[in-house]
């Protein structure tokens, strides 16, 4: 579908939905990694995708005389159904679309990214808590006590469950990452602060240990999930048109984020005269699925 | 019969009178003037005969004339044409100048004329109604966000 611009309010629906994807690429950054399949061409709801996944890897041993054996490096996929639509739709006036630029990113962009973002972990959260507990309790754990020594124990936990390093990730909410940050700045251990002093990555690095780290905002409670990349599998795709809504007034955008690879469809329809109404759909299809559970951890925060 | 050998024969027939006239002016025989007029005849057919070809020379001429002028009208008809589309290309361009200035806040650079994609004008040298141009014009998402983000969005929010 070309990016055509048609000529009342298109250039500011452009913007919009780029910034979109520009600040969402914060949120999307836990699937680095991960197995995942997000794709360009539009499907129905219910579809299903393959991610690939690693296969696992295992060193052998041979004595001198022995043949070499070799083992596929190819991956194995997993097939994960796409099962909810996630979307966020604004309602604008004609003269909401004709703000400046700063303010078309600020107002309506990256909320809507925000939005969008918490609307894709959510999903997430729903099979992330497929994996086991921490120290396998049931209690309640208080984010605000969290410390470099709990994050290195979960990962001694998940060394001792045999859990391959490849890929491990800890993904945590602002709560946790607040107690490291201030952890760090106690030990003289640097911030993770970009040019304008704003903090990257909740102010930490991106790797401790074996893990790469992601803080998010997007989870919809204090949460802390750890894995590798046998951990989650995620999939994409745009939203299927049928021909019907494909109507006079309506302007379909598909944008697509070189960086995450992550497709999103923009419709803005104009909907009311004089006051001039637009609105404004951002969607995408998801799925997520746990391929393997047993390689999964997180932590049940305190209510 | 050519202007030159007429002249040269007309030489040639008053000599021979002159000759004949200095040997006995009175007895100039016929044969002399029928020479004569056998030659002014022959310079009077060449003079028609020049008269022929000057007329054929004018009609020539004119013909041309009339064709150059044609030529002229068709080709400062077309300049007109030319000059008019322009100026409403102009109009439309300071429109959609004034558009983008509503939106970002940035003029278009001075000088450029604004417009149609710019494929003659390099990336680093668009004004940002090119930029928006060129960006209409890639059909692939992804290229258009790589656009996007190297060229559009350092124009909207410099490098924030």
């Amino acid at each position: 579908m070309p990016n055509t611009l048609a000529p009342h309010g298109a250039v500011s629906l452009d913007i919009i939905a780029q910034e979109i994807i520009f600040a969402l690429r914060a949120d999307l950054a836990i699937y680095r990694g991960l197995p995942k399949k997000f794709s360009e061409v539009s499907l129905r709801l219910g579809e299903t995708l393959n991610a690939k996944v690693p296969a696992p890897r295992v060193a052998k041993r041979k004595k001198a005389t022995a043949a070499y054996e070799n083992t596929a490096v190819s991956a194995t996929e997993t097939t994960i159904t796409l099962d909810d639509e996630i979307y966020d739709r604004m309602e604008l006036l004609g003269t909401d679309l004709h703000a400046s630029a700063i303010d078309l990113r600020e107002l309506y962009a990256i909320p809507s990214a925000q939005a969008m973002g918490e609307g894709i972990l959510s999903h997430a959260e729903d099979h992330l808590v497929e994996g086991a507990l921490v120290g396998n309790t049931t209690a309640n754990f208080n984010p605000a006590n969290f410390t470099h020594t709990d994050l290195f124990g979960i990962d001694s936990e998940m060394n001792l469950a045999k859990v391959a390093k490849g890929g491990r990730f800890i993904a945590m909410s602002e709560e946790y990452a607040l107690p490291l940050r201030m952890e760090r700045v106690n030990n003289g251990l640097n911030e993770n602060i970009d040019a304008n002093g704003t903090y990257v990555n909740g102010g930490l690095p991106e790797r401790i240990g074996n893990f790469r780290v992601h803080v998010t905002n997007a989870f919809s409670e204090p949460r802390l999930f750890a894995g590798n990349s046998l951990s989650l599998g995620v999939v994409t795709s745009v939203p299927f048109v049928p021909p019907a809504e494909d109507a006079p007034g309506v302007i379909y955008r598909t944008v697509n984020d070189p960086e995450t690879g992550i497709t999103l469809q923009f419709r803005q329809q104009w909907v009311t005269e004089p006051t001039e109404q637009y609105n404004i759909v951002c969607r995408v299809y998801v799925g997520h699925k746990v391929p393997a559970p047993e390689t999964l951890f997180y932590k049940k925060a305190a209510a | 019969m050519p202007k030159s050998t007429a002249t040269t024969s007309a030489a040639a027939v008053l000599a021979a009178l002159a000759t004949a006239k200095g040997e006995d002016s009175q007895e100039i025989d016929n044969e002399a003037l029928n020479e004569l007029s056998t030659h002014l005849q022959n310079l009077l057919n060449s003079n028609t005969e020049l008269e022929n070809q000057l007329t054929e020379l004018k009609t020539e001429l004119e013909k041309k004339q009339t064709e150059h002028a044609a030529e002229i009208k068709n080709l400062t008809d077309d300049f007109e044409t030319r000059l008019k589309s322009m100026e409403d290309k102009q109009v439309s361009n300071e429109e959609f100048a004034a558009k983008v200035m509503a939106h970002t806040g940035i003029a278009p650079v001075e000088g450029e004329s604004a417009g149609d994609g710019g494929e003659d004008t390099t990336p680093e040298n668009r004004t940002i109604e090119q930029h928006q141009a060129h960006y209409q014009s890639l059909e692939n998402p992804r290229e258009a966000s790589l656009y996007y983000e190297k060229h559009i969005r350092p124009a909207l929010f410099g490098q924030n």
